[in-house]
């Protein structure tokens, strides 16, 4: 990754530009410190709601983004919720304009909530719908259940309740400069930046923030769960692991979290290998490692047939126990450096996701943004192998499946 | 595209260059004039199944060879089958370029087709489709062209059926290899962090000196249905509804031989119902539903739908209120502040998106082996559109005598 420049604008409002030349558009986007973590008890699904009516409370806010060619995108996270526009070299001033414009609050409407309350139920309804998402879910609900083990838009119960109070609450409690970070990446300066946006963001003001310091989530017990579900054709399944989020972690921890992003480079390479190519076992057998602030986890997804779930499942703890076994050579680990490194590298033709990213890490790491991308450099094959034994092992895994239910 | 050029290699096949030298990445793709249409019924989903078998081994590699290989350099290498073409493509650091073209052109020239390869990916495939089949949404659109071009070229299902793939011998996956994987049949596309010069040295190095006879195949045009047709399933498991409300007609063949201004149009439809369907069924109905718009156009058909996922008892009122918007585009009817925003969100989206290596050197390989033609070069009109345009464009293709509607229905009720 580039180092990205940090400075504040005149209002505190903390920045960092990252110039990069010759591309046709600018990325910007704010991370701002808040997420479900932060709602209260009987609210899941307020600083969702609170994203979505965002974007509705100003008078045709969407209308002005697609009249200037500006894409836009908002994603709300349990820690933090980053809103995102890519904008054309000649729209930059009017880009700024309408990111802040999108942070200020408006006036939500009782009317305005309800409409996007209900396209909020229909996505929950839509994604209950998909069966690849029921073990992935469940196996993360087993892990840390309370706020983490919830989806992230909220438990229906609740999201069907939440006031126009209760997005108000959370907008003062989070949406301040004091709890943003903007983050520009492009054909920019600092001086055009602090040009163009001191302006726009010069109407937002602190907010009354109460969250602490991010504590990170203790798990819970490792445990198995099979479900049926009628209308399916394959059997799916998801192993998860608890491993570290970056929050609170010293240099030892971020070393460990580095390896963790070589350990799941390296074990889609020996799902696809054994479990897709050599047994035919699945079409996209892969592994997912998350860090979230407050929680860090590795789920493992497989969708294969019926007939064969226990054969995949054996397949696929083989692997992970040859990775926690320490099979790992010296090649291994410089070619999954070598992809990651390369990875982020060619993510850098994408303005907004570099902005996207940047924002997050700057949010999340303040000043040891940087660690992540220097260990990913640093770290050894004992670095590796510690980390594979550490978290990988079958005694703490969590297992969820869902097969066909025949009526 | 001004920094775009079209080169024919020594033995004929056809290179889109487009250096973006400011580009982290480069992508090779080559797309080749075979898919679901050009098929033998008996083995529909072959053209399919011979891309997976692709990146199974060659002369020069195995299988398992290329993959290390290509892991080593971190190289992003993919595929996908459509109905008029099979794309391939290598992508990685500028750095990369020669390795990504040569692993390219291996695989393309040289596959062997080992029988225990093709073995191999049966049990992938067949996990494939019943994966597709489990996502309602991805389930009703790969049921839309059979809806739709029933009995027509278009009309087959891209990847086939477990009980075809079973089927399918080495001996047929050769026979096409051999017959349809040549230059006269492929298009180059390299896109993206490398000079003009080097990307035709390399071009012509790794993809200019195979030759392969082969003769070109006639498809006939796939026409939308002769009258508005529903067709409903039922699946257990699931609470919402899902519909896809679609329209069909020939490609791009008979568009640009007749009016090339109607192919923008559809397009520009396509931005119009993205930016204001989702907004208008709220504001104006009150009502909402995920909504998913998706406009497919290949060389010998088309088709335009709009998805949705909703309660039941909201579907046919949702229905409603988009056959209602289809009228209005028809009938000029669109106010004119819309448009302007679909021709605005559009034309910014094309410009920024000259970043995206691999998009853009994927649509620039599929155009060239479906069309012979980059439909960029039409797209950068697009603020010269107006309403009649559009009008046009919907009242002979967007007509609702000639579309279908496909319902995926919870079985008894819902969950």
């Amino acid at each position: 990754m580039k180092s990205p420049m940090p400075f504040r604008l005149k209002n505190g409002l903390e920045t960092i530009v990252t110039p990069a030349r010759g591309l046709h558009s600018i990325g910007i986007s704010v991370a701002v410190k808040c997420g479900a973590i932060d709602e209260t008890r009987g609210k899941t699904g307020s600083a969702n709601l609170l994203d979505k009516t965002l974007y509705k409370t100003k008078q045709s806010l969407e209308e002005r983004l697609d009249e200037s060619g500006i894409m836009w995108f908002s994603q709300p996270g349990y820690a933090f919720t980053t809103h995102s526009m890519r904008v054309p070299l000649d729209r930059i001033g009017q880009g700024f304009g309408l990111l802040a414009e999108l942070l200020s609050y408006g006036r939500l409407t009782r009317r305005i909530l309800d409409a996007e309350r209900s396209n909020v139920i229909e996505a929950i309804a839509s994604e209950k719908d998909n069966s690849d998402y029921i073990p992935f879910r469940k196996v993360r609900s087993m892990m840390f259940g309370g706020r983490i083990g919830a989806p992230m838009y909220g438990k229906l119960e609740d999201v069907e309740k939440i006031s126009v109070a209760d997005v108000k609450h959370i907008y003062d409690g989070n949406y301040g400069i004091d709890r943003m970070v903007l983050s520009v990446y492009g054909q920019i300066d600092a001086d055009k930046v602090i040009k163009e946006a001191s302006g726009p963001f010069s109407a937002l003001g602190d907010s009354h923030s109460r969250r602490r310091s991010l504590q990170k989530v203790l798990p819970e017990k490792p445990g198995e769960a099979s479900m049926q579900m009628a209308g399916l054709t394959q059997a799916k399944f998801a192993i998860g692991f608890v491993t570290e989020p970056a929050c609170g972690l010293g240099d030892e921890g971020f070393r460990s979290l580095s390896a963790m992003g070589c350990i799941e480079t390296l074990l889609n390479e020996r799902l696809f290998d054994e479990v897709r190519t050599k047994k035919g076992l699945a079409y996209n057998p892969f592994s997912q490692h998350d860090q979230e602030g407050v929680f860090g986890d590795l789920i493992v997804f497989v969708g294969t047939q019926p007939g064969t779930l226990g054969q995949a499942k054996e397949a696929a703890f083989y692997e992970l126990q040859r990775l926690s076994d320490g099979e790992i050579s010296q090649e291994d680990l410089l070619r999954a450096k070598k992809r990651r490194r390369a990875g982020k590298e060619t993510e850098l033709d994408d303005t907004m996701e570099s902005a996207s990213t940047m924002a997050y890490m700057r949010a999340s790491l303040g000043d040891r943004m940087q660690l992540p991308d220097k260990y990913n450099r640093e770290i050894n094959l004992d670095d590796i192998r510690a980390a594979a034994q550490r978290y990988l092992r079958r005694d703490r895994a969590y297992f969820a499946s869902v097969e066909p239910k025949h009526l | 595209m001004k920094n775009r050029s079209e080169v024919r290699l020594g033995n004929g096949l056809a290179a889109i260059i487009t250096p973006a030298e400011h580009l982290h990445k480069v992508n090779f793709a080559v797309g080749v004039r075979y898919g679901s249409v050009y098929e033998d019924l008996r083995i529909n989903g072959s053209a399919h199944f011979l891309e997976h078998v692709l990146f199974e081994g060659t002369r020069k590699r195995t299988g398992q060879q290329q993959e290390e290989e290509a892991r080593r350099n971190a190289l992003e290498r993919n595929a996908f089958t459509a109905e008029e073409a099979t794309v391939y493509f290598i992508a990685g650091p500028r750095s990369t370029a020669e390795k990504s073209a040569e692993m390219l052109s291996d695989m393309l020239i040289n596959s062997t087709l080992e029988p225990a390869a093709v073995e191999s990916q049966r049990g992938p495939i067949t996990n494939e489709l019943t994966m597709r089949h489990d996502n309602k949404f991805v389930y009703l659109y790969d049921m839309l062209k059979p809806v739709l071009f029933e009995g027509q070229p278009a009309g087959r299902l891209v990847a086939g059926t477990p009980e075809i793939i079973s089927r399918i011998t080495r001996d047929e996956l050769f026979d096409i290899y051999q017959n349809n994987y040549a230059p006269a049949s492929m298009a180059l596309s390299i896109y993206g962090g490398i000079s003009g010069d080097k990307a035709r040295a390399i071009a012509e190095t790794y993809f200019g000196g195979f030759k392969k006879p082969y003769t070109k195949k006639e498809i006939p045009d796939s026409e939308g249905p002769s009258k508005e047709k529903e067709v409903a399933f039922e699946r257990s498991g699931i609470a919402q509804a899902n519909r896809l409300i679609a329209f069909g007609f020939p490609g791009t063949r008979r568009m640009l031989s007749e009016n090339e201004r109607d192919l923008v149009s559809l397009i520009l439809i396509d931005q119009l119902f993205k930016n204001e369907l989702e907004k208008d069924l709220k504001k104006k109905e009150g009502l909402a539903g995920v909504i998913k718009i998706s406009t497919d156009i290949q060389g010998t058909s088309g088709s335009f739908g709009v998805g949705i996922a909703a309660s039941q008892e909201k579907m046919e009122k949702i229905s409603r209120f988009i056959y209602n918007e289809l009228e209005k585009v028809r009938c000029a009817g669109v106010p004119k502040d819309a448009i302007e925003r679909a021709k605005s969100a559009y034309w910014h989206d094309m410009q920024t998106d000259l970043d995206n290596a691999v998009g853009m050197g994927i649509a620039a390989a599929f155009d060239q082996a479906t069309h012979s033609r980059q439909l960029s070069d039409l797209k950068e009109g697009v603020l010269s559109y107006t309403a009649d345009d559009i009008a046009r464009a919907a009242q002979k293709y967007l007509d609702r005598k000639r579309s279908a509607a496909l319902t995926l229905w919870p079985k008894g009720g819902g969950t």
